[in-house]
């Protein structure tokens, strides 16, 4: 088992409005990722899912507050003074939608090189860099690529474009934030499987942010359920996915759709995610829960229940 | 960015902006050759002729004659430069300091934004003629400090333009890919919000060029812009205001180069702004 790259604890995020908080979307979370390996950090909208992503780099609004450590293997705790040498050299981001990604006005070539040279590559390695990378990303056409401008190119293509600028100073850590989501079916597969080659190539640690558990399960080796911004339960893929032991957790599984149960309908969890903009006593998921009791009042910490970490007063093995 | 071929079609589709252009390449060859077609550059130049006071337009005078003899002609011709001049001048400058201040105030929000725009509201809340009646009044009149005066009635327009061109630029996702990439504020701000305010910018220009022509000839009417014997439009036109029933022509040619020049300007203006916004084609 190598260190961990990088370490999240207690990470929180507070909206205030004229120094009043008025949202806490983020309530404490807290993981860590070694190199080469993946977490996927699931849940559904709302939960903060991508505000964890968000906050790692410190690219919050002006109103957020945000709390907790994040530390990085080689820099020791971000903050915003060396935030400035990790962002796009240490930790590079992807975004879901790839459309909006690039700006409309500018070729792809001209986007790419904005970033190498931010890299303090200098104009022919920076060109040479930009090849290689579409290469491997798997273009094909790269002169034809690289003079486009963003409209000109499918969404497939330009979420490869993505990964190339974000992997054009190999990161130790490469967040996605649902990468596939504004893609089709077919596409979504290519691009994560990409993701994954390139990950086994380079090395770094992935945090794979996705609403779809399934696209998850198929390349995390560690997996994060988030409900209400927090983890309830986190632990290895196989394990968390072969033998859910949180309520949520179970009901996000069952939730998924496939092929068999579309005529019998979708199992859906009941109620709604409590609004942020409240203060939750107790477990965030009582109010849907089957198995509520008493002890619910009490807010669960995470601890360990058959080899992973679960935030439950109730389940006990 | 569209070619010059794509406008070169869209100019021969679009009859009027062709006359636009047209127009302002004449007006901007005769500015820049009248040395060399004004029929009397001495006089042009505002050299009396007292032996040719008052001819009305014939064979040797087309546009007649002044009460200092000199040719209406040469005068109109060579009128053009500093039309053109200030009109360029002004529009640069205030499109220059409109736009930084408006990146700026766009850009980074909070009191920053809040000062820069009480600012421009504050030099908007002015007429603008009498604002720069006020700026030439005290500065003493001349060319220079008229089109000075234009600039600061200006500027805060391109402000409030590029401001809010910015302030919804900064949520676009590809500026947060940007930042996430590790761009700085500077160069995001350079490349991907200045390049995206550039066709606003362009057609505010163009419509603008002919308004300061307007305004730069009624400063100079009423005596605070070019001062005689310079040969300006607004100048020649107060010039000959006394004497429009009996020599007619004094006033009326130069009203007349500064109407086709302003509607040169603003057809041009009107055909780049459909040219460059697809929301406003037909």
């Amino acid at each position: 088992m190598s260190a961990p790259i990088i370490r999240v604890s207690n990470l929180a995020v507070d909206f205030a409005s004229k120094g009043i908080v008025v949202n806490t979307p983020l309530r404490g979370v807290s993981f860590e990722v070694e190199s080469g390996k993946t977490l996927g950090i699931v849940g559904e909208t709302g939960c903060g899912k991508t505000l964890t992503g968000l906050s790692i780099l410190n690219l919050l609004p002006p109103n957020a507050i945000r709390r907790g450590e994040i530390w990085l293997d080689g820099h020791g705790e971000l903050n915003s003074q060396n935030m400035a040498d990790v962002r796009g050299v240490q930790i590079s981001f992807i975004f879901q939608n790839p459309h909006s990604a690039f700006n409309p006005v500018f070729t792809i070539e001209k986007q790419l090189k904005i970033v190498a040279h931010r890299q303090g590559l200098d104009h022919h390695q920076g060109e040479r860099i930009i090849r290689d990378r579409l290469k491997e990303v798997g273009l094909d056409d790269i002169d034809r690529v690289l003079t486009s401008f963003p409209h000109q190119l499918s969404g497939g293509m330009l979420q490869r474009c993505m990964i190339a600028m974000a992997l054009l100073g190999i990161p130790k850590l490469l967040i996605a934030d649902e990468p596939t989501t504004a893609l089709d079916s077919t596409i979504a597969r290519q691009i994560l499987t990409l993701i994954y080659n390139l990950q086994k190539q380079y090395g770094f640690a992935l945090i794979l942010i996705s609403h779809d558990v399934g696209l998850v399960s198929d390349i995390a080796d560690n997996i994060a359920v988030l409900y209400a911004g927090r983890v309830v339960e986190t632990g290895t893929t196989n394990l968390v996915l072969s033998d859910p032991k949180h309520p949520y957790t179970r009901g996000l599984l069952q939730a998924i759709p496939s092929a068999s149960v579309v005529r019998g309908g979708l199992t859906a969890i009941p109620g709604q995610v409590p609004a942020n903009t409240l203060t939750i006593v107790g477990c965030s998921f009582a109010s849907r829960c089957s198995q509520v009791q008493a002890s619910c009042a009490n807010d669960p910490a995470l601890k360990e229940i058959a080899g992973r970490n679960v935030a439950c007063g109730v389940v006990t093995r | 960015m569209k070619t010059l071929v794509e406008f070169k079609r869209y100019l021969l589709r679009n009859k009027l902006s062709l006359v636009g252009f047209l127009l302002v390449n004449f007006i901007l060859l005769v500015a820049l050759f009248a040395p060399w077609i004004a029929p009397s550059p001495k006089e042009g130049r505002g050299v009396e002729n007292i032996d040719h006071i008052g001819f009305g337009p014939g064979w040797h005078h087309w546009m007649g004659t002044d009460i200092l003899g000199r040719d209406v002609l040469s005068r109109v011709i060579y009128g053009a430069r500093p039309a053109l001049l200030i009109a360029i001048c002004v529009v640069l400058v205030a499109a220059t300091v409109g736009t930084i201040l408006g990146l700026v105030a766009g850009y980074m929000g909070g009191w920053i934004d809040e000062v820069i725009m009480r600012v421009c509201d504050l030099f908007l809340s002015f007429p603008p003629l009498l604002l720069a009646l006020v700026a030439v009044s005290l500065l003493g009149p001349g060319l220079t400090h008229a089109a000075l005066a234009l600039v600061i009635s200006w500027w805060p327009w391109y402000a409030r333009l590029v401001r809010g061109q910015a302030q919804s630029l900064k949520s676009r996702a590809f500026v947060e890919v940007a930042s996430a990439m590790g761009v700085g504020t500077f160069t995001i701000v350079r490349r991907h919000i200045f390049r995206n305010v550039t066709t606003p910018l362009i057609i505010q220009a163009a419509a603008d060029l002919g308004t300061v022509i307007l305004a730069a000839g009624s400063l100079a009417f009423i005596g605070l812009g070019a001062q005689p014997p310079q040969s300006d439009w607004g100048l020649m036109v107060a010039d000959g205001r006394g004497l429009v029933f009996d020599q007619w022509w004094v006033a009326t040619f130069p009203g007349l180069a500064i109407f086709i020049t302003v509607l040169g300007f603003n057809l041009l203006g009107d055909g780049m702004r459909d040219f460059l916004d697809p929301r406003s084609q037909k």
